[in-house]
């Protein structure tokens, strides 16, 4: 049969008999823009503290409420300009989603974004109410209820309540009491249109509500995934490296001079006034076990400066998802960091780069045990190396000059690594280990009093 | 509200009518304006609803369905005969005087039975969907604009919808 054939048959049918159960409340301009932006709204006043809802579900339900004011926004212009705070407010939130979901977590201020949003959801409930009024006023019938003045009534009451931040069982009880009642104030709008909703101007979109759905949540979860990606691998500018010549100092370590032609020259040149040195391979109070091979340098120079060189090694390149490294450097007397670098083998050639983020801080703080102010020295940098590299490794250089009564100046290396990128949201960063070489010491040889 | 509106128009009260204006004018209206493009028309037909109301109300039985669906089931009906008079057709009202022979009144209500069949195992979307575009006969642009869908998805889903229903009417065609 033909499709116009068919399309004869079934008006024909329908000629004779209605439809069964025919619901014609199910039919109406009115109800599923409606429903969009009620159920948009519930999804946003609540929210679930689990496996990331806290930011799916607002995100979906300023989707809804922006595909429900799109349908409505030729009615009037109350509604227009929901339709264009929608638009705003979904914008704001992809770009939130975006922006929080990499370790940018924490560098803007979280009572501004949450104002914000407050200000917004008000506005939207204002406006959504004045827009059925004005479609009541075009019914010439006035609304038998007014829930959207008592939704956005409760909305205040808890954002007062938020602000002031009471940690108060009773106050927490009766928000969420709110939070239901303004819930259920909502629900009453679709029950209140069925007089007047039929009266409603649908708007024509190029886009179905599915496709903006899937296009808006694909979008914000590539952006999502690609930034945390980005943030993840970060791999520094590097350079060719060339080898050092450190005969020099084979007096002084031994055939574990072969780990210093890595270094430049001029940290070489640095080490090459030292009187003394010692070199640590194996670490008893560590956990380096499916780590990074660690070796420890030493040198002491004429005037009691100690230049302590960590090097590590990994056997198989395995570290891309930012490394950190971390040292300790126990306080006593002064110290600096001297620099720290990366190497790998690529494409038949060795490259280097600076360690991203390298830092040497200094802080007083009160040691619980000694009950004295102690000084913390630590140096923290982030370890990424490129796609494709082999024989990652590196070292961090740094300097000490212990007071003139101490003969010890002990430090600790640590490696934390990171097995896969960074999770979506997550503070902490997961799947990772940390490695330690535990207490490093060297004792000062005996030098003449300066 | 239903059940006093109905009340009064059983007793031939002029406030039922009125009732039945208030509450009930918004539904007329949208169930006509999809199937009527001219005001006038529409204008016309609403009146002529009106009456069919105050006079087939005894018809009316709450069990069959809700007075909503009567009332639309009125509107559509003299939408749709005013539509064929315009075009030149047997009216609706003639149709259903001619009597068909035994066999096609069997056949007929086998179709039927049929198509209710094929209806009641659709989906709840698509059921909505056909009823809008065979029942309410509402344009594609207006079934895609209150939907919130594009022209194009509401065709992909009138084809998909109608090569469904084809084959579950397969054996009656």
């Amino acid at each position: 049969m033909e499709s116009n054939q068919f399309d004869r048959f079934l008006l024909d049918s329908l000629d004779q008999l209605p439809p069964e159960g025919l619901d014609s409340k199910a039919v109406t301009p009115w109800r599923k823009p409606v429903m969009q932006i009620l159920w948009g709204m519930a999804l946003t006043a609540f929210t679930l503290n689990l496996w990331n809802l806290r930011y799916v579900l607002p995100f979906l339900g300023l989707l809804l409420q922006y595909l429900g004011f799109r349908t409505l926004r030729r009615e009037n212009r109350w509604f227009r300009a929901a339709h264009v705070l929608s638009v705003l407010r979904a914008a704001w939130s992809a770009a939130w989603l975006i922006l929080l979901a990499p370790p940018l977590w924490g560098t803007v201020p979280d009572p501004w974004p949450a104002a914000s949003n407050l200000a917004a959801q008000l506005a939207q409930l204002l406006l959504f109410r004045q827009a059925l009024r004005t479609v009541y006023a075009k019914n010439q019938k006035k609304p038998p209820h007014d829930p959207l003045l008592w939704a956005t009534l409760c909305l205040l009451v808890m954002a007062v309540c938020v602000v002031w931040q009471i940690d108060w069982l009773p106050l927490t009880v009766a928000l969420i009491g709110l939070q239901i009642l303004s819930l259920w104030l909502l629900s009453r709008v679709g029950r209140d249109l069925d007089q007047v909703g039929y009266t409603m101007q649908a708007a024509p979109v190029r886009w179905s509500g599915g496709a903006v759905l899937g296009v808006a949540g694909g979008l914000v979860l590539i952006l999502t995934f690609g930034t945390l990606l980005w943030f993840s691998h970060r791999p520094p500018e590097a350079v060719e490296a060339s080898q050092s010549d450190a005969s020099a100092l084979e007096m002084l370590v031994g055939e574990d001079a072969a780990l210093l032609v890595d270094l430049p020259q001029t940290y070489l040149s640095l080490l090459e006034q030292a009187v003394s040195a010692q070199v640590t391979a194996s670490f008893e109070n560590g956990s380096l076990d499916g780590g990074p091979q660690v070796t420890a340098f030493h040198f002491q120079t004429e005037d009691r400066w100690v230049y302590t060189l960590y090097c590590f090694q990994w056997e198989h390149p395995c570290s891309w998802w930012g490394d950190t490294v971390y040292v300790h450097v126990t306080p006593y007397g002064q110290g600096d960091l001297v620099g720290g670098g990366l190497l790998w083998e690529r494409d038949g050639k060795t490259w280097t780069a600076p360690i991203s983020d390298l830092t040497y801080s200094s802080r007083r703080e009160m040691d619980p045990m000694l009950g004295v102010m102690t000084t913390q020295n630590e140096i923290q940098g982030v370890v990424t190396f490129p796609f494709g590299s082999r024989a990652q490794r590196g070292y961090v250089l740094f300097k000490m000059q212990p007071n003139p009564w101490e003969i010890n100046t002990p430090s600790l290396f640590a490696y934390t690594h990171r097995i896969l990128p960074a999770y979506p949201y997550a503070q902490n960063p997961s799947g990772g280990r940390t490695y330690s070489t535990g207490r490093v010491d060297f004792y000062l040889e005996e030098t003449p009093e300066p | 509200m239903e059940s006093e509106i109905v009340r009064r128009l059983l007793q031939g009260e002029e406030a039922g009518m009125t009732l039945l204006r208030q509450r009930y004018g918004g539904l007329i209206d949208y169930v006509i304006g999809g199937i009527l493009p001219d005001a006038r028309d529409r204008e016309e037909c609403r009146s002529d609803v009106e009456l069919q109301a105050w006079q087939k109300i005894g018809s009316f039985d709450p069990n069959r369905g809700s007075f909503s669906a009567w009332l639309t089931a009125i509107s559509r009906n003299a939408a749709v005969s005013r539509l064929r008079r315009q075009r030149q057709e047997v009216p609706l009202d003639a149709v259903e005087l001619q009597a068909p022979s035994a066999e096609e009144a069997v056949l007929r209500k086998e179709r039927e039975a049929r198509l209710q069949a094929a209806l009641r195992s659709l989906p709840q979307e698509q059921r909505r969907l056909f009823l809008r575009k065979y029942y309410y006969l509402q344009s594609t642009a207006q079934i895609a604009a209150e939907l919130g869908l594009s022209e194009r998805a509401v065709e992909g889903k009138l084809y998909r919808l109608r090569k469904k229903l084809q084959r579950l009417l397969g054996g009656v065609l």
